[in-house]
């Protein structure tokens, strides 16, 4: 059966987020374009496994996720285990001023185990359901629940923020806020 | 290539957490995917699922670490699309042809 164009056109559409995931996981801007073409041409060659009217966007992330622990592996490195040793990196210091740097985070997700680090983006950035991102980990939602708590705490701690109303716009609004969220 | 395109992006912040920022990315992010020729429903689907963010979420709008991820992952999704891809499909499309109409 050939591919419909609806297919190819969604398949583009979906480029900048595969893009986006594929940094977040390769943390390198070349490798993560690679991952993305490979996605593309295995998602071309799969079209007949996806079911019009499904979530695309999840079935790639999928496509992409999987290639990405298959050349890992291919390449001999170790994935990091769930519950993996903790590289003991420095923490990186956020800025004096308190507003914390963009440049600060990227550092901190880094840190992250890969488990965690690929959890937080599905579910705090990508805009997936936790049901979403366990079917494209292919693991629980008690999992992924655990990843992204687990990996938000630890952003915070790299981070150094203590309380969420301790870094902010100001102080003061911080707290106002804070106390309107609780 | 890839370095410009990096480089170029980090440029284009302006004030962190700020509103505006946010919807112009967003825009950008329409834009630079409509240049290219495509429709850009992901893009609308994308947003949507960042307006669905409860405020009951750890991740939300007014969690600190929330709003960076999505700070972060907004900047990558606003990259424009290079060549290759575009190229990448049509090469496909070559070795395999679109099914014409509905059949």
């Amino acid at each position: 059966m050939a591919v419909s164009p609806a297919f190819k056109k969604d398949l583009l559409g979906a480029i900048p987020n595969l893009r986006a995931f594929a940094v977040s996981l390769t943390q390198n801007a070349d490798k993560a374009d690679d991952l993305v073409q490979e996605t593309l041409v295995k998602a071309w060659d799969k079209h007949e496994s996806f079911q019009m009217g499904t979530n695309l966007k999840a079935w790639l992330f999928t496509i992409l996720r999987n290639e990405f622990y298959s050349q890992m592996r291919k390449r001999g490195r170790e994935v990091q285990d769930s519950d993996g040793v903790m590289t003991e990196r420095l923490a990186v210091h956020p800025s004096q001023h308190g507003l914390l740097d963009l440049k600060d985070f990227r550092g901190a997700l880094e840190q992250l185990p890969q488990d965690q680090r690929e959890a937080i983006i599905l579910i705090g950035a990508s805009g997936f359901s936790y049901e979403e991102a366990a079917e494209i980990c292919g693991c629980a939602v008690g999992t992924i629940k655990s990843r992204v708590s687990r990996a938000r705490n630890r952003l915070q701690e790299i981070l150094d923020i203590s309380g969420e109303a301790e870094y902010g716009p100001d102080a003061i609004s911080a707290q106002v806020t804070g106390s309107n969220a609780a | 290539m890839e370095r410009i395109w990096r480089m170029g992006v980090r440029s284009k912040i302006g004030q962190p957490g700020s509103g505006f920022v946010r919807f112009a990315f967003r825009k950008m992010a329409s834009r630079s995917v409509g240049r290219t020729g495509q429709n850009y429903s992901m893009t609308k689907q994308q947003t949507a699922a960042l307006h669905q963010e409860g405020s009951g979420d750890p991740l939300g709008a007014n969690s600190e670490i929330g709003r960076k991820l999505k700070q972060y992952y907004d900047q990558l999704i606003t990259d424009e699309v290079p060549e290759r891809f575009t190229q990448l499909l049509s090469q496909l499309e070559e070795t395999e042809p679109l099914q014409k109409g509905k059949g």
